[in-house]
């Protein structure tokens, strides 16, 4: 007979089996004496861990009233975060009113998710909408060379790559219902909606190593995270709205995806 | 966390929005312990585990529009795990270690000493308690944290699902792989200190 996997044996020193699992874990551990002591020695360990004495800090961490002005003092962040929907709303409408005064061909209302980026778009694109840019917009991006759209789209002649080897969903916050990420246009970011994850899942087998940066367009740190073997990778929440560069590196293949984080409902 | 404490941090966590740092340290009072000790274990020394501490807290406060709900205890410790993991990665590019980055006011009062010794502390000899320190120090980070979170700390698979970001699949498996490398770690690190039992490799068996 099989031994007991050792996952299934952690799993049921926690009671994270489930019952019918655990009933035929129980059954084996009764017949085997190997398998019985690898749980006693696993719920050793454990009860050693939760008896480590405790390190106690030597100071308390409450903020002061001035380090806690000074680090809420930008009031634009809750503008950002509460008034967008209806700020995009407006650059919408100033936008068509600008493009309908221009005599511009093709002023229809832009969708309400997509003004900013809109005005991302390349400089010949962007270049009547200058007034635009206090709301909140910086200079149009360089647009990469040739962003590889490794999306697995339903709009498949976008997607380059037939069969994705790898696939990107957007995951609302509850993880409820993912959909597949839009593929990636090289004039504009996928839209994603704020608070929500990004799951990246990759063939089996999982690759060694993936090392994922992320660097906002607009403003702020660049930050790059490393990954063990792991088949799904959840990144997020992505609650700051603006545009973001991901790179994804695994095993010496680079995907790179270039999105926008609207701001969350509220 | 009992329901009582759960339903404290959703009040809390609202005035706390709105401006109200009384509020926000209270928040800090119930959990600075925690998230010393849970920095600690990952960063390995008393002063960067203080400075992760106080990183933690100082953006919890700035991000606190970002808090959706749920666990406030899994969101401030994803934040300190995060800031561990920063801080040592910083820490490997560039050993000669420059904290000037981070904001430290200087110590306010120091908290009053508690006496915490549960039987079982008692029963866990002090040598036995450094070689398991030592054991878990060797430990990759993944597997490191995910073992302090449900092993030392005592977290549900969900909130440490939370903390690391990664789904729950991945939390089972990192906290078998790690109770395993850690067992090992044990056998060779703390050899004579163990009870016979444990010492025990797991020979061949019909």
């Amino acid at each position: 007979m099989a031994h007991l996997d050792p996952e299934v044996l952690s799993a049921l020193i926690d009671g994270a089996l489930p019952e019918a699992q655990a009933r035929r874990a129980r059954a084996h551990l009764a017949a085997c004496s190997r398998c019985r002591r690898e749980l006693e020695q696993l719920e050793q360990l454990r009860t050693w861990l939760a008896a480590l004495p405790a390190p106690e800090p030597r100071r308390s961490f409450t903020l002061d009233r001035e380090t806690a002005r000074r680090l809420r003092r930008p009031a634009w962040r809750p503008w950002l975060a509460w008034g967008s929907a209806a700020a995009a709303l407006l650059v919408v409408a100033l936008l068509a009113l600008f493009r309908t005064g221009l005599g511009a061909p093709g002023a229809a209302p832009v969708p309400a998710a997509q003004p900013l980026v809109k005005e991302a778009a390349p400089m010949e694109k962007a270049a009547p909408a200058e007034g635009m840019r206090p709301l909140g917009t910086r200079p149009a991006p360089v647009p990469a060379a040739t962003p590889t759209p490794i999306a697995e789209g339903d709009r498949g002649e976008e997607t380059a790559m037939k069969a994705a080897p790898v696939q990107v969903r957007i995951c609302p916050p509850d993880g409820a219902s993912c959909a597949p990420l839009p593929p990636t246009a090289s004039d504009r970011p996928a839209g994603v909606p704020g608070g929500s994850f990004l799951e990246v899942r990759f063939p089996s087998p999982p690759p060694e190593g993936v090392t994922v940066t992320v660097e906002p367009e607009a403003a702020g740190e660049v930050e790059q995270r490393r990954y063990g073997p792991e088949e799904v990778l959840r990144l997020g929440p992505w609650t700051d709205p603006g545009p973001y560069r991901i790179r994804i590196e695994a095993d010496g293949t680079i995907l790179e995806l270039w999105i926008e984080v609207r701001s969350a409902e509220r | 966390m009992s329901e009582h404490e759960a339903l404290r941090d959703v009040e809390l966590v609202q005035r706390a929005r709105q401006g109200d740092l009384d509020a926000f340290n209270a928040l800090v009072e119930a959990y600075q312990r925690q998230v010393y000790r849970v920095a600690y274990r990952l960063v390995g020394d008393p002063d960067l585990a203080e400075d992760v501490a106080q990183e933690t807290f100082l953006s919890a406060w700035k991000g606190l529009s970002r808090f959706r709900g749920g666990s406030f205890r899994a969101w401030i410790l994803q934040i300190a795990a995060n800031a561990a993991r920063d801080l040592l990665r910083r820490q490997r590019r560039r050993p000669a270690l420059s904290l000037d980055a981070f904001e430290t006011p200087p110590p306010n009062q120091p908290l009053p000493a508690r006496t915490s010794s549960s039987p079982e502390a008692a029963a866990l000899s002090g040598e036995l308690a450094a070689c398991l320190e030592a054991a878990l120090r060797e430990l990759p980070e993944p597997f490191r944290a995910a073992v302090i979170l449900r092993d030392v700390e005592g977290l549900t698979y969900q909130e440490i699902a939370q903390i690391l970001d990664v789904p729950l699949g991945t939390v089972r498996s990192r906290i078998a792989r790690g109770r395993l490398a850690l067992r090992e770690a044990v056998r060779r690190l703390c050899g004579e200190l163990l009870p016979p039992a444990f010492r025990l490799e797991d020979e061949a068996e019909p």
